[in-house]
C-alpha cells in the first residue's frame, strides 16, 4: 500500500501579486482548450493552477485558471481580446484583486464534487477544530464525535443506497473508502470483511492525520461512522476498536469492527 | 466596505470530480513546468478526436513541475487510448502519465491517486452531502447540547485562528482581519460571499454558509452555532473586549444569508 506516488493538486495557494486569474466559458467543442492555451503560449504566459468543467449537460465548458504573466510578450488585455475572438468563446472574465494581503480572483467560483457542493477542509482548519474540541471538552469531545459519526454513518447508508444503488455493508464500506480516497480524506485503504468482523485499514486518514503526535488513537468520528453503517445495514450493534492509529505513531489507522457484541 | 459592493462576476463552476458515465478515461500527467506544455498535450487529444471534459491542473515543487488530472471523452476518438498515451509520453517535458478507469457501482473513478493541497497544507474535500449529514447528525443526536458543543468548540477555534492570523499578517485591525477570514472562507468554499462592517457593532454576513446550508428547511431558528462561536472568539481575541454574538438572520430558517451581529460588552 501507498506504493504509488500520487498526483498533487493545489486547490489554492498564496499567489504572487502579479498573478492574473481567468474564467473562460465556451461551447463544448473538441480542441477549444488547445486554441486558448495556444494564445497563452504565444504570449509567453505560464498557466499555473486551474479547473475545467463541463456544464449545462455538456453543452458548455468552463475553464478557470491562474496565469503567471511575468515573462509575457503581450499585455493581459491583448490576450483577453485574442481569446474573446475565438468562435467558441462565450464569455471571459479576468483580473485579480488583493484583499487583506491575499491575491484573489475577481470573480466567484462554485466548487463542486460529484454533483454536490464541495468544501475544502485544510489540515490546519481540521487541527484547529479537533484541538479546540479536545481542549474544551476532553473525553466528552470523543463521545460527541463518536455519536455524531454514528448518526452520520446511518444516514450515509441510506443516501448511498438511494442515490447510487449501493447496498449491503461490504459494498457500502468499499464505496465509502473509495469516495474518501477520491476526496483526499485518506491516501489509501485495505479492507477485509468476513462473517464476524471487518478490518478497515486507512492510510493517512484525515481525522487522525491532523492530530499526529497526540500519542493516542483519535479516530472517533470514523469509529462512529463504521458503527452506524453496521447498525443500518445489518440491524445489529457493532463494537468498533481503533487498534492502530497514526496519531499514536502507527503507520496507519486500523479499525476492527465486530458485528455482534455476543 | 463590503465584498458585495463590487458584485463579483460568476460563479464559475469548478468541478473536482463529476458523476461520469459513458466512454470516459481518466488521465494524470506530470510534466516539467514550461510554457506551452499544456498546448502540446491538448494537441494530442485534439488530433485523436478526444474531447477534454473535467479536470484540474496545478504547479508543484516550487513551480518546477506541473500536473494535470483530467477526464477525456473517447467516444469519437480516431485513435486508441494507448496510442494517445504513447504520444503524450513522448512529448518533451512529460515525466509521468497514468490512465484508466475504475468502476464501482454506477460511478467511475480514477485508477491513480491524487493529493490535494491548500495554501501549502494537505487539503480534504467534504462533499455537501457529508457536510449536511454531519451538521444534521449533531442536531438530531444532540439537540441543544450539540449547539452548545459547537459554539464552545468554535470559540476556541476563533481565538486560536485570531492569534495565528495576527502573527501571520502582522495586523491587528479588526476589519482587515475579518476580511482576511472572509476571503479564506470563500476560497475554501465554506461561503460563497461575505460582508464585514465594523462600527459600534460588528456585522458579518455570509452567503451559503457551510454550517447552515444543510439545515435549510429544517430549522426554525438560526443554526450557525459553530460560526457564532468562531466569530465570538475571533473578535474577542483581536479587540481584547468581551463580545456577545447573535445570529439574527439564517438561511436555515429561510433568510437570504446568515447575519451575525457582535456587540461589545461594557
Amino acid at each position: 500500500m501507498l506504493k504509488r506516488k500520487s498526483f498533487p493538486c493545489t486547490l489554492f495557494e498564496k499567489y504572487p501579486r502579479n498573478t492574473v486569474f481567468f474564467a473562460v466559458e465556451t461551447e463544448n467543442a473538441t480542441g477549444i482548450m488547445t486554441k486558448i492555451s495556444s494564445i497563452l503560449t504565444d504570449a509567453g504566459m505560464s498557466i499555473l493552477n486551474g479547473f475545467h468543467t463541463l456544464r449545462e449537460g455538456g453543452r458548455k465548458w468552463c475553464w478557470v485558471f491562474a496565469v503567471d504573466p511575468s515573462s509575457s510578450r503581450k499585455t493581459v488585455e491583448e490576450v483577453v481580446e485574442s481569446i474573446r475572438g475565438l468562435d467558441e468563446v462565450l464569455e471571459v472574465s479576468y483580473g485579480s484583486e488583493v484583499v487583506a494581503g491575499m491575491t484573489m480572483p475577481p470573480f466567484s467560483i462554485d466548487l463542486r464534487m460529484i454533483e454536490s457542493r464541495a468544501f475544502v477542509l485544510d489540515e490546519h482548519s481540521i487541527r484547529l477544530f479537533l484541538k479546540s474540541l479536545w481542549d474544551r471538552w476532553g473525553s466528552a469531545g470523543a463521545v460527541f464525535l463518536y455519536h455524531t459519526g454514528r448518526w452520520a454513518g446511518k444516514t450515509m447508508v441510506k443516501a448511498w443506497s438511494r442515490r447510487f444503488g449501493v447496498t449491503g455493508f461490504e459494498n457500502i464500506l468499499s464505496f465509502t473508502v473509495t469516495m474518501y480516497k477520491l476526496s483526499g480524506l485518506i491516501k489509501d485503504y485495505e479492507l477485509k470483511v468476513d462473517a464476524e468482523e471487518a478490518i478497515v485499514r486507512l492510510y493517512e486518514y484525515y481525522e487522525c492525520y491532523c492530530l499526529r503526535g497526540s500519542g493516542k488513537p483519535s479516530g472517533y468520528l470514523m469509529k462512529g461512522i463504521l458503527a452506524g453503517m453496521v447498525e443500518e445495514c445489518m440491524g445489529v450493534e457493532a463494537m468498533v476498536v481503533e487498534c492502530m492509529c497514526i496519531a499514536a505513531g502507527d503507520p496507519y489507522c486500523e479499525f476492527r469492527v465486530k458485528f455482534s457484541l455476543d | 466596505m463590503s465584498r458585495m459592493d463590487g458584485e463579483r462576476p460568476g460563479p464559475y463552476l469548478c468541478s473536482i470530480f463529476s458523476f461520469i458515465r459513458g466512454n470516459v478515461v481518466f488521465f494524470a500527467i506530470e510534466t516539467e513546468n514550461v510554457v506551452g506544455v499544456l498546448e502540446s498535450i491538448t494537441d494530442v487529444f485534439r488530433d485523436a478526436g478526444m474531447s477534454v471534459l473535467d479536470g484540474f491542473h496545478s504547479v508543484h515543487d516550487d513551480g518546477k513541475m506541473w500536473c494535470w488530472v483530467l477526464t477525456v471523452d473517447t467516444s469519437k476518438s480516431k485513435k486508441t487510448v494507448d496510442e494517445v498515451v504513447d504520444e503524450i509520453r513522448s512529448l518533451p517535458h512529460v515525466v509521468r502519465v497514468e490512465h484508466g478507469v475504475k468502476k464501482l457501482g454506477e460511478l467511475l473513478f480514477p485508477p491513480f491517486k491524487t493529493s490535494f493541497r491548500f495554501m501549502g497544507d494537505r487539503a480534504f474535500i467534504w462533499r455537501g452531502e457529508f457536510m449536511k449529514d454531519f451538521f444534521r447528525s449533531i442536531r438530531k443526536r444532540w439537540g441543544d447540547v450539540g449547539a452548545v458543543f459547537m459554539y464552545h468548540t468554535g470559540l476556541g477555534v476563533g481565538r486560536k485562528a485570531a492569534d495565528e492570523y495576527m502573527e501571520l499578517l502582522g495586523e491587528r485591525d479588526l476589519k482587515k482581519l475579518l476580511e482576511f477570514n472572509g476571503e479564506l472562507w470563500v476560497s475554501l468554499g465554506w461561503v460563497s460571499e461575505y460582508e464585514a462592517d465594523v462600527g459600534e457593532d460588528v456585522v458579518v454576513r455570509f452567503w451559503d454558509l457551510f454550517e447552515c446550508q444543510g439545515l435549510v428547511g429544517l430549522a426554525k431558528t438560526p443554526s450557525g452555532y459553530f460560526t457564532r462561536g468562531v466569530l465570538a472568539g475571533y473578535i474577542n481575541k483581536i479587540s481584547g473586549k468581551n463580545v456577545v454574538v447573535r445570529e439574527v438572520k439564517c438561511i436555515a430558517k429561510g433568510d437570504p444569508y446568515c447575519e451575525f451581529v457582535a456587540r461589545f460588552e461594557e
